[in-house]
């Protein structure tokens, strides 16, 4: 896929091309969404709305990492989502079994092709994870996603957040330094190599 | 030296792990966990936090969020011919009740009788003055030439106008009376120029007496010249009603295909 090609078609009102360029991205926009909100409805919805923006705004759109960009249209999505709910707090929706129970580790995060006992420990692993990242506030919270999740460079990360590279460095170590702490409550679940280091600095 | 981890060693020890310390401040660091113990603990839990989060599988999105031509506010071609469509029909309905109407306007002025200068359309003053004469005998059906009195036509100035006027009378010149003539310069005005030469070029004219025409009187030439206009009007007519239902018609059934 030439990018380059995909968003000069879509900034001229090609909407094949732009959906090209969405399903290229929208594990990654989703991703981004979900350990955002920690909601998948909503995750889906502000993923669609990223999507819509990002389609409407594309002219806006100079250069650089088109990856970087579409993350600042999520994030920038799930803030206004997160104050939305602070306004107006609501109960989380947890997807639901057969007999209309919450799934505490929702099956649709397991990897299908671990054992049942390895999809069990990855999910309330990941579970846990997403626990300590709301724990944290938004903006440190995006930017351990974006670093630490998605891979990106501290330039990237800068311009998804749309913050300084200064300030993606600070907010990264007490953004690590806070979910080391909080992983400390989950240590059971920890990986057995960061179990046996841990016990080792006891 | 083992002191306190500030803040700001996190930040150094979370930036030397990704690898964006600069070489003066990598070799300082470096040479601080050598000798500090609690930062190099610090250092390692970090690395591990790190590890978890990288760790982490890649979410998949649930769904494909590829976007319709709806949702990115994208309108068809088809779609945006269509909205003008209601307006298409609006303009070849109202062609066609004008063309309606033109035409049954047209029907009834054609079914009047031909507009005829006769007694009645004469100034009141010229009918009183000859109370004997025309009675009963509106239309000039005498057939007969009016033979005007040769005195009293001498009598009189010789002016187009007047011998225009004579003509329009029905049957006055069998009785050309002063009196008529008073009437005349009023009459004449009405009268176009082409009725006067074609008067005067007439054939029942017979040695300067006037003799009275009577189609060339009754067909009133305003008539010949309107025709054209309303032929006009209703060819244009019946063209944009034909031709914007036809549009419409075209672009209804291109959008429900």
């Amino acid at each position: 896929m030439d990018e380059n090609a995909l968003i000069l078609e879509a900034k001229q009102g090609d909407l094949d091309a732009f959906n090209r360029l969405v399903l290229a991205y929208q594990d990654m926009v989703y991703a981004q969404a979900y350990r955002m909100i920690n909601e998948p409805e909503a995750a889906e919805d502000a993923t669609q709305d990223a999507f819509i923006s990002a389609y409407r705004n594309l002219r806006s759109y100079r250069g650089g990492s088109f990856k970087a960009w579409l993350l600042r249209i999520v994030t920038n999505a799930c803030y206004d989502e997160l104050r939305r709910r602070k306004r107006r707090p609501t109960a989380p929706l947890e997807p639901l079994d057969q007999d209309d129970e919450e799934i505490e580790s929702p099956r649709w995060l397991a990897d299908p092709d671990g054992s049942p006992e390895d999809d069990i420990e990855r999910a309330e692993l990941a579970e846990a994870l997403q626990n300590c990242l709301q724990g944290l506030s938004p903006e440190f919270r995006a930017v351990v996603i974006l670093v630490d999740m998605q891979g990106m460079d501290y330039q990237e990360a800068s311009q998804a957040a749309g913050a300084a590279l200064g300030t993606i460095k600070s907010r990264l170590a007490r953004a690590r330094q806070k979910m080391r702490d909080c992983l400390q409550g989950f240590r059971e679940l920890l990986p057995a190599n960061f179990r046996l280091v841990e016990e080792d600095d006891e | 030296m083992n002191g306190k981890v500030t803040r700001r060693d996190y930040e150094t020890l979370s930036a030397y792990l990704d690898g964006v310390l600069k070489t003066k401040d990598r070799t300082r660091l470096e040479k601080r966990l050598q000798s500090d113990q609690l930062l190099k603990q610090e250092l390692e839990a970090l690395k591990r936090t790190r590890m978890v989060l990288r760790s982490q599988p890649r979410l998949r999105a649930p769904r494909n969020f590829t976007l319709t031509a709806q949702m990115a506010g994208v309108r068809s071609p088809v779609r945006s011919s269509m909205s003008a469509v209601p307006a298409l029909r609006l303009v070849s309905v109202l062609a066609t009740v004008f063309l309606v109407l033109v035409i049954v306007g047209d029907l009834i002025g054609s079914s009047k009788p031909p507009q005829t200068i006769v007694a009645s359309d004469l100034p009141q003053p010229a009918a009183a003055s000859m109370p004997g004469f025309g009675m009963g005998g509106g239309g000039g059906a005498s057939s007969e030439p009016a033979v005007a009195s040769a005195d009293s036509m001498e009598g009189s100035e010789e002016q187009p106008a007047a011998a225009a006027a004579m003509k329009a009378m029905p049957e006055p010149n069998s009785y050309g009376t002063d009196a008529t003539l008073e009437t005349e310069p009023s009459i004449a005005a009405e009268e176009n120029s082409d009725e006067a030469a074609l008067s005067a070029n007439g054939g029942t004219q017979n040695g300067g007496i006037g003799v009275v025409d009577e189609t060339s009187i009754q067909t009133k030439a305003p008539h010949q010249t309107v025709w054209p206009l309303i032929r006009v009007i209703q060819a244009l007519l019946a063209l944009i009603a034909a031709g914007t239902g036809l549009l419409a018609l075209i672009l209804w059934r291109k959008s429900t295909r």
